[in-house]
Parts: C-alpha cells; sequence; structure tokens
C-alpha cells in the first residue's frame, strides 16, 4: 500500500489530535474543556479519514512545480535576511534575485534585461518602503 | 436633529471636511486593499493626527477611512485571493473565481457598488434606529454569542460541499488554534509549550495571510505564465459599468436582507464585519435556488454582492453601540472611541443631548462617505483590475513582501512575520491535498466567541440552578437555535430530494 | 534618448536608496550631553485607543515640552499587557524605551502564568500616576440599596449572585475574591474579556452585579446603584458612594496606571523621568481633566511606587495561594 497524500495527512492529524489531548494535562477543568472536546472531535476525524483515504485507492498524486518550491525556499531564505541584514537590504536582494531567475529563459537572454529587471524591482521596493515608513509610519521588521 | 441642520451644513460644506472625508475614504482603500494592513490599524495610524483637528473634521476623517478600509479589503481579496482586511474572507469565495475567468473588473464594481449601498443603509440606520438597535444589542448575552458562533460554524456545512469530511477536520482544527493563548475563563495559558510570546495567541490576520495569500502565490509561480496572463487579463468594455450596475440593481432583496445581517452582527460588540460577510454569504447561498447553488464558489456574482454589502453594513452597526452606550461594537470603533475622549467627548448614554450636533454631522458624513466610496470604487476598479496583469516575477515575489510587512505592522512583532510564512507553507501543502482554508480560519475566528459564551452561559446557569435554562429558553437564542437548525438540515435534506428525483428519473 | 533616461533613473534610485538605507538609524541612545539626548519611545502594551493610550497621549505633549526630546508612542499588543512587558524588561536600560505599566497586571500575571515572560521586579517602576477605583454595583431596577442587603442576599442564596468583571486573576477577580472573603459569602464570578463586554452584559442583565472600574461607573451611573468602592478614602467624583474600609472592610481595589521602564536604568537617569511624570501628576489641570473622566490622579515616585507594588504583591500571593494558583 503505497503512502498517498491522504494517508500522510491523516497520520498528521492524527499526531495533532494526540499532542492537543496530551497539552490540557495540567489545566483546570474550566480551561481544558474546550480544547479537550475539539481534541477528541478530531481524532476520531482523522481516524475517519484514515480510514476513507485506506480504502479509496485513486487519489492525485501531489503535483509540486518547480518554481513553486524555489519560491517558498527562498522565501525562508529572504526571512532569514530580514533578521540578518535587516528589512530593505533583504527585501532587494529576494525581489531583485526572484525578478530574474521566475523569468522564463527565453526573456532572460534579453539583451539589457538584467539591468532593466534590477532597476524596476529596485524601484518597487524603494516606493514601498517609503511609502510605508514615511507616509503611514508602519513599523517595518 | 431639525434644530442642528444649520450647524450641520455648515460643517459638512466646510472645505477643509469635505477634502478630509475624500483623502480619508481614498486612504482608507487603498490601507484596506493591503494584505496585513487592516482598518484598525489605518485609524490607529491616523488617531494621532486628529488631535489637532477640530471634533467634527476629526470623525468626518476617520468615519471616511473605516469605510474605505472595509471597502478596500475586497480589491486585494479579488485579486490575489487575499482578503485585504478580515472582512473581505467571504468575498473570496466567489470574487477571486470571477477574476481567474477575466471578470475581475466586473467583481471589484459590483463590490464597489454593493458596498456603497450596504453601507448606505447601514447609515441611515444607524441615523434613524440608534435607540432601538441600541437596546437590541444588549439583549445578546453569552448564551447569545454562543449560538451565534454555532451558527457559523454550520456554515462549514454549506462550504465544503463535496470534501465535508476535510471541512470539518479544518474546522476543528481552527477551532484547535485558537484555543492557544490564556483561556478566556480559566484564566490559564494553554499549549504555549513555555514560550512567552504565544501567550495572546494566534494572530488572524497573520493566519488569515497565510493560508489565503501564499498558497496563491507560489501556485501563481507553478502555472504557466502565458496560459495564465491568457485566462485572467480582465475585459474592459465600455459601458461595462451600466451593465454591472444593472447587474446589482435587480437583487434588492439580495442587497437589503444581507445590508440586515449586517447591521445586527455590527450592533453585537465583539462580532465584526468578517462574521458578518461570512453570515450573510451563506444566507446568500441558502436562498437562492437549488441549480445555482452549485455556482457559488466558483463565481457567482451575488457571492460578492452579498459579503461586500454586509460588511459595509456592519460598519454602521458598529457605531450603534458606540454612540448609544459608549462600548464599541468592533475594534475600529474602539479607536474612534479613543479619538473621541481624546478630543474631550465621552460617548456614552448621554452622548446626543450633550453633542448633538456633532453626533448627527458625523452620521450624515458617514453615508456620504459612503457615496464616495462607491464613485471612487466603481471608477478606480478599471485600473486596480489592470494592475494583476503585471509578470508574474514582479508580482509573486512583492506579494510576499508585501505579506511580510502586513503581518509585522499587526503587533510589531518578527514572530508573526514567522508564523505566516510557517502557516503558509503548511496552508500551500494543504491545499494539494485538497483542504479549503476557509473552515480552518472560521474556526479561528469562532472559537473565542463560542468558548467564552459557553463557559459564561454556563457559570450563569449555574448561578441559576439551570443550565439548560439559559441555554434553551432567551428569545433571541431560540430564534438562532432554529436557524442553526434550519443551516444544518437544509441541506441534508435538499440532497435527499435531489437523490430522489434521479431516482426517479432512472426508475 | 531612452537608454540616459533609464540610466538616470537608475542611479538616483541607487543615490536614493543608499542615503535611506544608511540613515536608517537603528541605534537610539546617548548622543552625548545631558540625558535625554535623543528621542523616547513610549510603548503601550495595549491596543491603540484604549485607556492606557489615552493616559499617555495625555501626557505626551508634557513630555516633549520637559524633557526637550520626542516621544514616540508605540504599541505591543498581547497576553493582556504580557507581551508589553515581556519585551520590555528585555531591552537595553539606556533609558530610551519607557512602558506604560499597570498594577495588579504585572503582579498578577507572573504570580498567576508559568510562561509571562518577565518577573514583577524586573519592572522598574518610575510614577504612579492614575488609580481607577474598582466599585461594585447593582442594576436601578435592583430591590438591594446597600452593601448590607447584598451580603445578605448572597447569604440566602449562596451562588446565586453572579458578578461581572473583566478577565481571570485580574484587579476585578481579585476585588471580587477579597469581597467573597471578608463578607463569608459565596457569589459567582463571571469573567468577561474586557471592561466594555463586562459592562454590556451586566447592562444586558445577564449578571446581577459588575465590579466596574471608576470611570465606566460614572459613565453609567444612571443605570446602576453603586454599592461601594475600593479606594482608600471618598472618591471625589461620587461623593455619596461608601468605600469598602469605611463598611468595614479592610480592602481596597483599583487598577493604577503609571510608567515603567528595564531593570538597570541608571539612577539619575530614572530620577529624571521621574520629575518629569510627577510634575505632570500634580498639574491641577490634569488632575481637574481626570477627576473629570471618573479616575483618581496619583503622584507616586520611583520609591514610593516599589513599596507599594511590594505591599500589593504580599496580599494578592496570599489570596492566590488560597486558591492554589501561585506559580512562580
Amino acid at each position: 500500500m503505497r503512502v498517498t497524500k491522504d494517508i500522510g495527512a491523516a497520520f498528521f492529524l492524527l499526531a495533532l489530535s494526540v499532542i492537543a489531548i496530551y497539552g490540557v494535562n495540567d489545566l483546570t477543568l474550566m480551561s481544558a474543556v474546550f480544547p479537550l472536546t475539539i481534541s477528541i472531535l478530531l481524532l476520531v476525524l482523522s481516524l475517519i479519514y484514515l480510514l476513507q483515504s485506506v480504502i479509496k485507492i485513486n487519489q492525485a498524486k501531489m503535483e509540486f512545480g518547480q518554481r513553486g518550491i524555489m519560491l517558498a525556499l527562498g522565501s525562508i531564505g529572504y526571512i532569514f535576511l530580514i533578521w540578518l541584514i535587516g528589512f530593505l537590504w533583504a527585501s532587494l536582494l529576494f525581489m531583485c534575485f526572484f525578478s530574474i531567475i521566475l523569468q522564463e529563459k527565453s526573456k532572460r537572454n534579453q539583451k539589457g534585461n538584467l539591468v532593466k529587471t534590477i532597476m524596476l524591482t529596485s524601484f518597487l521596493v524603494l516606493l514601498f518602503y517609503l511609502l510605508f515608513t514615511l507616509v503611514f509610519h508602519v513599523p517595518l521588521p | 436633529m431639525i434644530s442642528y441642520i444649520p450647524d450641520i451644513m455648515q460643517s459638512l460644506l466646510a472645505p477643509l471636511n469635505i477634502f478630509c472625508m475624500v483623502v480619508g475614504v481614498l486612504v482608507g482603500i487603498i490601507i484596506g486593499a493591503l494584505p496585513g494592513l487592516t482598518v484598525t490599524m489605518a485609524l490607529a495610524l491616523l488617531l494621532p493626527f486628529t488631535f489637532s483637528m477640530a471634533g467634527d473634521t476629526a470623525l468626518i476623517t476617520l468615519g471616511g477611512l473605516y469605510i474605505g478600509g472595509m471597502y478596500g479589503g475586497c480589491i486585494s481579496a479579488i485579486l490575489i485571493n487575499t482578503p485585504g482586511t478580515p472582512s473581505a474572507i467571504a468575498t473570496t469565495f466567489d470574487g477571486y473565481p470571477l477574476a481567474k475567468k477575466g471578470k475581475a473588473i466586473d467583481a471589484l464594481i459590483s463590490a464597489a457598488v454593493s458596498s456603497g449601498i450596504g453601507g448606505i443603509i447601514g447609515g441611515f440606520a444607524l441615523l434613524f434606529l440608534t435607540p432601538v438597535l441600541a437596546k437590541l444589542a444588549l439583549q445578546f448575552g453569552p448564551p447569545e454569542y454562543f449560538w451565534i458562533a454555532m451558527l457559523g460554524l454550520t456554515i462549514i456545512a454549506s462550504l465544503s460541499s463535496n470534501t465535508l469530511l476535510k471541512g470539518l477536520i479544518g474546522g476543528a482544527v481552527g477551532l484547535l488554534l485558537s484555543t492557544i493563548g490564556i483561556s478566556p475563563i480559566g484564566g490559564e495559558s494553554r499549549y504555549t509549550f513555555g514560550f512567552p510570546p504565544l501567550q495572546a495567541g494566534l494572530e488572524l490576520i497573520v493566519i488569515l495571510i497565510a493560508f489565503f495569500c501564499i498558497p496563491e502565490v507560489f501556485e501563481m509561480v507553478e502555472r504557466k505564465i502565458k496560459k495564465r496572463q491568457e485566462e485572467q487579463t480582465p475585459t474592459l468594455e465600455k459601458g461595462i459599468v451600466k451593465r454591472v450596475l444593472k447587474q446589482v440593481m435587480i437583487r434588492p432583496f439580495l442587497l437589503m436582507r444581507s445590508a440586515i445581517i449586517g447591521i445586527v452582527i455590527g450592533i453585537i460588540p465583539g462580532a465584526g464585519g468578517n462574521v458578518a460577510g461570512l453570515l450573510s454569504y451563506d444566507a446568500a447561498v441558502r436562498f437562492s435556488k437549488r441549480k445555482e447553488r452549485k455556482t457559488f464558489g466558483k463565481g457567482n456574482m451575488d457571492g460578492v454582492i452579498a459579503a461586500e454589502s454586509s460588511n459595509n453594513a456592519e460598519v454602521g452597526g458598529s457605531l450603534v453601540p458606540l454612540l448609544s452606550l459608549g462600548i464599541p461594537g468592533a475594534p475600529p470603533a474602539a479607536i474612534i472611541l479613543g479619538a473621541l475622549m481624546i478630543q474631550g467627548i465621552q460617548p456614552g448614554p448621554n452622548l446626543l443631548t450633550e453633542h448633538g450636533a456633532l453626533v448627527y454631522t458625523f452620521l450624515i458624513s458617514f453615508i456620504l462617505a459612503n457615496v464616495v466610496m462607491l464613485v471612487a470604487g466603481i471608477y478606480g476598479s478599471a485600473f486596480v483590475g489592470k494592475l494583476i496583469t503585471m509578470p508574474v516575477y514582479y508580482l509573486a515575489p512583492l506579494i510576499v513582501l508585501l505579506t511580510v510587512i502586513g503581518s509585522y505592522a499587526i503587533r510589531n512583532n518578527f514572530l508573526d512575520v514567522i508564523f505566516m510564512l510557517g502557516f503558509g507553507l503548511l496552508a500551500y501543502v494543504a491545499k494539494k491535498i485538497d483542504f479549503h482554508p476557509a473552515p480552518i480560519v472560521l474556526g479561528l475566528i469562532l472559537g473565542p466567541i463560542a468558548e467564552r459564551g459557553l463557559a459564561q452561559s454556563m457559570l450563569m446557569g449555574k448561578a441559576q440552578g439551570s443550565v439548560l435554562e439559559v441555554f434553551f429558553t432567551r428569545p433571541i437564542s431560540v430564534i438562532l437555535i432554529c436557524l442553526c437548525f434550519l443551516s444544518l438540515v437544509g441541506p441534508l435534506l435538499a440532497k435527499l430530494k435531489s437523490n430522489k428525483t434521479e431516482k426517479g428519473e432512472l426508475g | 534618448m531612452k537608454t540616459t533616461l533609464l540610466r538616470f533613473f537608475l542611479v538616483i534610485s541607487f543615490l536614493s536608496l543608499l542615503v535611506v538605507g544608511c540613515s536608517n538609524e537603528k541605534t537610539v541612545g546617548d548622543k552625548g550631553g545631558e540625558y535625554p539626548s535623543d528621542k523616547i519611545t513610549y510603548s503601550i502594551p495595549f491596543d491603540p485607543g484604549g485607556q492606557s493610550d489615552i493616559e499617555a497621549r495625555r501626557q505626551q505633549p508634557y513630555l516633549e515640552e520637559k524633557l526637550g526630546q520626542q516621544v514616540v508612542i508605540a504599541y505591543k499588543p498581547g497576553g493582556g499587557g504580557s507581551i508589553g512587558w515581556s519585551e520590555l524588561v528585555q531591552k537595553k536600560p539606556d533609558g530610551y524605551f519607557i512602558s506604560g505599566m499597570n498594577i495588579p497586571h504585572i503582579i498578577l500575571q507572573p504570580l498567576s502564568q508559568k510562561d509571562s515572560g518577565y518577573k514583577t521586579e524586573e519592572i522598574t517602576p518610575i510614577a504612579i500616576v492614575q488609580a481607577t477605583p474598582i466599585g461594585l454595583a447593582v442594576s436601578k431596577d435592583s430591590e438591594i440599596d446597600s452593601l448590607q442587603e447584598f451580603i445578605e442576599a448572597a447569604k440566602k442564596q449562596p451562588g446565586s449572585i453572579t458578578v461581572a468583571g473583566s478577565g481571570t486573576y485580574s484587579g476585578h477577580h481579585l476585588a471580587f475574591l477579597q469581597v467573597q472573603e471578608l463578607a463569608g459569602i459565596t457569589m459567582q464570578y463571571i469573567p468577561f474579556n474586557g471592561a466594555a463586554p463586562a459592562v454590556q452584559g451586566f447592562l444586558g442583565n445577564n449578571t446581577k452585579a459588575i465590579m466596574a472600574n471608576s470611570n465606566d461607573l460614572m459613565k453609567y451611573k444612571d443605570e446602576m446603584k453603586i454599592l461601594a468602592i475600593g479606594s482608600e478614602k471618598t472618591f471625589e467624583p461620587l461623593p455619596n458612594v461608601p468605600t469598602f474600609q469605611k463598611l468595614g472592610f479592610d480592602m481596597t481595589a483599583a487598577i493604577d496606571r503609571g510608567v515603567a521602564v528595564p531593570p538597570g536604568v541608571s539612577a539619575d537617569k530614572i530620577a529624571v523621568l521621574e520629575a518629569a511624570f510627577l510634575e505632570i501628576a500634580n498639574d491641577p489641570a490634569v488632575q481637574e481633566e481626570q477627576y473629570k473622566e471618573g479616575f483618581e490622579p496619583k503622584a507616586m515616585g520611583h520609591e514610593e511606587s516599589k513599596k507599594y507594588i511590594q505591599k500589593k504583591k504580599e496580599q494578592f500571593r496570599e489570596i492566590l495561594e488560597e486558591l492554589d494558583v501561585v506559580k512562580e
């Protein structure tokens, strides 16, 4: 029996509900009632889910586009970068990098494309940065 | 009110006030449209500026901002499936599919019109019905809150008709997530695993962005660029405004019903625009003809109309308890309360007698602000709708950028940014497995309301000697219970009926 | 032509980025010279528009004048204030970061939660400038007219009188517990998540009584009968309401607001801040405003506040220990 995405998800949810049930261990009745009820409910539902997914075998496989994963990993890196070198520079790097990477190969080799991209992204980042700090006074990470 | 008319006219016609109103509405729309920046935040940002203003100018500006912001949320909801404010959650259900079909501008215009009309209805209710509505607001006690939360949860059933199990699981997960933090009754921290910042629980906006926006952004990059642009370029024909206007205006019942739902939810302190939009969307689905029902969630304009008109009507509703009792009906109203107090005005039972002219000026300007918003929305839609034709490789990172700013700005907490991305990735995976984000978010929003209502009512019952009496004998509770019942039983009956007819056709 | 324009554009953007990026001073602090020599951040651990925010804004212009520097108000809401205070105690003690402080919150939170994120002693008080006495009230249609009658009613039917209040293990809750113990009665406390929801629940006749803040009592005094109030002496704006102490109950109940800094700030900086805040607190115009809104102005300095907090902590610890709640 192959491990399909549904089975994996069901196990994940089961684990979640177990952790939830355990987590209310040292709470008084008043605090514990609600989460306990929900976690038990979740447990039951996950079991049903598990059964359902074992019985049915024809499910589509989970597809991940290559680009999607790249952006995902890149975003994690981006957050990390913000922590390291500050919001402005991290945003610049992130934007420039991805604007270039995500373009289709044919476009990428066009003349002057690189420059244009960097310029445009810098402009956008700068615009938003100024907009938020000066105009809106929104605190930035 | 008649005696105040000269003062009111003077206030409303003052150029500064008119300017402030328009600016307020426009700024509100922009802030509302940016995911992560909420109406409450916008008002909070403007609050310091209002100190130096006269009372009426301050109120007019804030009112405009409130209205604009409520509408603005639908822009990003329709264009990138991210509610710009929580009140626009329900707008994503049909708004985004419409955009995917190339009808983004249609959706934006109808949202503008519905919001405007809903807001105007709300404004009139506020103007004329405040005393009545205020009394109604006080009738909502803990048991009623509990049943409203239950009603909200039954929506999960109608949202996830195909994959009911997954919808229920989503709702349960959402409810569970809402319990993180200090328990409302017991006062102890739950699921914080010794991590102090979790004491405050998860921030709704962060989860909203994480669940609605991030998966969409990543999927956006995955699809073939050419194909996407083909399918999504919005059409802009001449006379589109007139056409959409007609589409909206032939549904007066829909508008009225949604607006009323919005107003009622609004007057209940603690239930805000998000609940209003969702309940009204649900009502639209239920009251539609059976053939139409399947089209909801795939781009039915009625869904957008319902959601948007009720969330703007809610604005008017939320001001009712504020102006009559001094109790804000929603977080943005709390900011307006603060603004009033700094001006030296104490909202409370005596507000109208002591500051009548000011209050009436505010109320009328409120209605006018809706008109401004309507116009701005209609004519801005064309321009805004084109924005999504921006190439993906710019758009996607830009949206990520915005989400980072937004999730940080809520609480000045970098942890929220990490949470957002973490949950966002989780949601991205979940979407691949067919888990819809809406039930989870519903659980998250309604969890606290349900729990508080439940616990408080039980305590009340304990004191009275009968818990059942508390839950089931109060008039409003009874109405709500019936609605819940209908809500649950309705779809089941419908399914049974359709099965019967199928059988009949076969046999 | 086009390329030159583009190049021009590029250069300008780049230069401005550099300027912005470099001038983004993240370090605030002593720029040499007398303290304060740079802007001060005043953090509010609650949502904007709330009472703490209003107080801070009331103080802001005076502060900027007296300290000669810009005072920037920031918000760090969450956990009933605990998020803001956990952040406070981790900030550098350079005197440029101050925070609003609320008693009994900063005492009760570490006592009753194992992960509040800070300890009461870490919060260094500068001054306490406002007190909001807590009072007990019943509906104006109630048959109860005095605290004595209230207690009798409670004794007749133990656990039947519902009292609304804001929060669990909060100022209201503790006041409720104190009344229960001193009068020897049993009532039912119904927590709400905030003063406004509590008032709303009470006005809707969902509870028979309420523990409310003095400013709310003032606002709604026509809708309720106020039985007693927790200030030490008669509360000026409500002169006809007896204090708990006058009625023979040895308790005071109030929510106090003040300002604090992280642990380790030097004594001279504390003195500068203390002087500024006390001056504001003693200003007759400010005091009159406070009374009008239903608050009691206070002017306790650094040392006095420290002692007050310590005394309150011992009081509360006793009560909480009886309930077996203490986690410290």
